[in-house]
């Protein structure tokens, strides 16, 4: 079967920035799939299914990222993936949580 | 930022023998406290502000580490302090696995990005398995603290 790649950007919407609770939620769905999953900020490449990875993106709020996705439920990984960023993550952005 | 600009190491516990999440919390934020690095006043409100945090998902990120922490008003900048269990505690983490090495974070509420580097300086080290596996290893303070100036220098990899 032909390698899926898909891209797309994502911006942090978050007042705290990607602090762990993100990061976690991030990384329990990137591995419900089987694709790769990749997250890009500049130069630097991560793998979107390890919170320690993600965490040291180091983003913070209004940081564009750009996912990446190889294989074949790329398609639906960005998706999903995607709606979280936008979603805000349904998470808290008190000031005791991180 | 470096690991020993906000490590503490006086307060770093190299043995620490506890039974539960709880319990090693509560002694990592007494040793904070003792090396008068929090206030006697406010060591109820960080730690229950820490087991506060665990409840909206444990910080028992997997690999047997855990990242215990909480932005709070009473420190200016940010403040943190390691312990490793030797026999492993229950964290209930995301793995399922047990924790051997806790780095505990407290940041000011008002600086979420000294917070995000804190946690991203932190997550940077504990991916590197030399580092997390010297971090086992090692029996003394003067251990830990000679370890994360190495990882600080990049002498590591």
């Amino acid at each position: 079967m032909r390698e899926n790649r898909v891209q797309g950007p994502v911006t942090v919407d978050l007042e705290n920035g990607l602090h762990l609770v993100p990061c976690s939620r991030i990384a329990e769905l990137a591995s419900r799939f089987d694709c790769q999953i990749r997250i890009l900020k500049g130069d630097l490449e991560v793998d979107a299914k390890t919170i320690l990875d993600l965490m040291t993106l180091e983003a913070t709020c209004g940081e564009n990222l750009v996912l990446a996705a190889s294989g074949i439920d790329a398609q639906e990984a960005v998706y999903q993936l995607t709606k979280l960023f936008t979603s805000g993550f349904e998470v808290s952005n008190g000031s005791d949580v991180g | 930022m470096k690991l020993t600009d906000f490590v503490v190491p006086e307060a770093i516990l190299p043995d620490l023998r506890v039974e539960s999440k709880e319990e090693a919390i509560r002694q990592m934020v007494s040793s904070l406290c003792t090396n008068g690095k929090i206030e006697p006043d406010d060591e109820e409100g960080i730690l229950s502000a820490i087991l506060k945090r665990e409840e909206l998902g444990s910080t028992g990120i997997g690999n047997g580490v855990a990242v215990p922490h909480t932005k709070h008003p009473s420190v200016t900048q940010l403040v943190s302090t390691v312990a490793l269990v030797r026999d492993g505690v229950d964290f209930a983490s995301l793995d399922g696995e047990p924790v051997h090495i806790l780095f505990l974070l407290i940041s000011p509420p008002d600086r979420p990005g000294d917070h995000l580097r804190g946690l991203e300086n932190i997550s940077r080290h504990l991916r590197n398995p030399q580092f997390c596996s010297f971090l086992k290893q090692a029996k003394a303070n003067s251990d830990i603290v000679d370890l994360l100036r190495e990882a600080d220098d990049d002498q590591l990899e």
